[in-house]
């Protein structure tokens, strides 16, 4: 019986998945050039919020300075696509790698710190690399002008190339990117590894006695939060055809941690429609009131007190404990 | 020797909160730590289990020096312990709880398969689920449970370690006297397959299960014996049991 209910169950995950790919694969078909960027920008960005969900959601760790290894991997895809080598594939590579090394080193750094003092060492190395690369005038990084100019090679696909200067081939390859990454993802949080972070997140100082190295967990989690970040953020310059320092900012940090609470953390779904929302919201409040981000912080406040396990909260089976 | 602690002191501050503490312990025996609150019976155990570095003083298990390795290196080795204050993970279910605590005593091959493939952890889980009487509970989240039930799943976190040396701190603290019956029961089905150092403030159930006692006093042991030999030491008495037992 019981193993009926999971075949069945299984079958409706593939089931919904299916319908939600068709849908998102069809949708660009009714939206107009405008609106297809929109889409794009919001998907690369949820995978950006998705890998914060990582740390926050899962290992409960807060971090305020995520934009670091998500511009870092901008920065590393327009290096890679103006002076190296003209391959997205290349670029992503570079990009996971620069951000992972990067969260590596502020991970081992910090990690002895717990919450709030944690989140503000992460805060420090962010604003660090910011202002690095912000007074880089000199360089091909361009300081505050930012790197522009990326070109925007065709992808190899095997024996197929894909245009990616047409919004609608991008708009795909992003939705593909960010689908294979949710299920990386979702792989990593549903295995023993993912098991140590929740427990992590449940009560940290019980975990060593149960033979975990928790330091190394965090630092583990953190790493493969950095290079996801890192892999949206080289996305994110592929589609732009630049990489500047917004990319990097603490307004950045700060937007990806909304865009996780409103969604629902720890759920890496919630994060990824946290994004749509607040990529779509922003776009549309902003052609019609300046001061766009009082409302959305409004938003903010009204979610926090009201769903304090975000959209995704109002859709979830109640605790039958609760 | 099994298990040996030779001269252990820590101070905070100017508090010695234990003072030259050595005793050892054979394998296969259960070895009960009395006396009274702020005796530094916990922070005893904190020192034995990594939480504390102790000032000076050796711990040795299984003929290895152990003196301040962390908790998770000497999980692996074979030592776990419980706590007086309820340890556990309150938003994971009951059997999430105890399956991470089986997972923990392997080293980390296969981190990122699927956790339903991990098929040892899981049976390990389910028997250890059982001879607590937790397995109706098994998907119920930890932090709804009673008080006397997360005791069990203390001690059930401890036990899915496997060890060869548990640490039992206090298992009993806040159980109705028909839950410390259960305790007493299950830790005597424990005796002789773990090795057991329990402090504990039942004096009924100590001299149900102790093959030996230590009575620790202001940080220092003030008796060791077996049980009758600490029943009938007069200094014991005073400190501990009053003047009459």
């Amino acid at each position: 019986m019981g193993k009926l209910n999971s075949g069945s169950n299984i079958t409706r995950v593939i089931l919904f998945h299916a319908v939600v790919l068709a849908v998102l694969a069809i949708l660009p078909l009714f939206l107009s050039t405008y609106h297809q960027k929109l889409a794009v920008e919001a998907i690369i960005l949820s995978v950006f919020a998705m890998s914060l969900d990582l740390v926050m959601g899962y290992a409960g760790i807060a971090t305020f300075g995520h934009a670091a290894f998500f511009g870092i991997g901008g920065y590393a895809m327009g290096v890679m696509l103006k002076f190296l080598f003209p391959s997205i594939w290349l670029g992503l590579i570079l990009a996971g790698f620069c951000s992972a090394v990067l969260a590596l080193f502020v991970g081992v750094v910090s990690i002895r710190a717990k919450g709030i003092y944690f989140a503000i060492l992460t805060l420090a190395f962010a604003e660090v690399v910011y202002r690095i690369i912000f007074h880089s005038y000199n360089t091909p990084l361009g300081g505050s002008d930012g790197l522009v100019g990326v070109p925007t090679p065709m992808l190899g696909l095997g024996p197929f190339e894909i245009n990616l200067k047409s919004t609608t081939n991008f708009y795909w390859v992003a939705v593909a990117f960010a689908y294979l990454s949710y299920l990386v993802c979702k792989l990593i949080v549903s295995s023993p590894f993912g098991s140590i972070l929740s427990g992590i997140r449940e009560n940290e100082n019980r975990v060593p006695f149960l033979g975990f190295n928790v330091k190394w967990s965090k630092v583990t989690a953190f790493v493969i939060a950095g290079a996801f970040a890192g892999f949206s953020g080289a996305m994110f310059t592929a589609f732009k055809s630049y990489a500047d320092t917004e990319q990097l900012s603490f307004l950045l940090s700060g937007k990806v941690i909304v865009m996780d609470l409103i969604g629902g953390i720890g759920t890496l779904i919630g994060p990824m429609i946290g994004a749509v929302v607040i990529t779509v919201f922003e776009s549309i409040i902003s052609t019609h009131f300046a001061a766009h981000n009082i409302i959305i912080g409004a938003i903010f406040v009204a979610v926090v007190i009201f769903m304090p396990k975000g959209f995704l909260g109002l859709f979830a089976k109640k605790d039958r404990n609760e | 020797m099994f298990f040996e602690v030779k001269e252990l002191c820590r101070s905070f501050g100017a508090l010695q909160a234990v003072h030259n503490v050595s005793f050892t312990l054979d394998e296969g025996t259960t070895l009960s730590i009395i006396g009274p609150n702020g005796a530094g019976k916990t922070t005893l155990f904190n020192l034995i289990t990594g939480v504390f570095q102790p000032d000076s003083g050796e711990v040795t298990f299984k003929g290895a020096r152990v003196t301040g390795m962390p908790p998770d290196k000497l999980c692996h080795k074979g030592i776990a312990r419980s706590f007086q204050i309820t340890n556990i993970f309150q938003g994971l279910s009951v059997f999430e709880n105890i399956r991470l605590a089986c997972q923990g005593r392997k080293a980390t091959r296969r981190m990122f398969s699927h956790v339903s493939k991990l098929k040892e952890p899981i049976e390990e889980a389910e028997k250890i689920l059982d001879l607590l009487g937790l397995l109706d509970l098994r998907d119920t989240r930890a932090g709804t449970l009673s008080h006397g039930d997360q005791r069990y799943l203390e001690i059930g976190m401890t036990l899915a370690a496997k060890p060869s040396l548990v640490l039992f701190d206090e298992p009993t603290a806040g159980m109705t006297p028909m839950e410390t019956k259960a305790t007493i029961a299950l830790i005597n089905k424990l005796k002789g397959m773990v090795t057991i150092i329990l402090i504990e403030h039942d004096i009924n159930m100590v001299f149900a299960v102790s093959d030996r006692i230590i009575v620790m006093d202001q940080g220092s042991v003030l008796a060791e014996g077996l049980p009758q030999e600490v029943k009938a030491n007069e200094a014991v008495k005073t400190a501990y049991f009053g003047e009459e037992i």
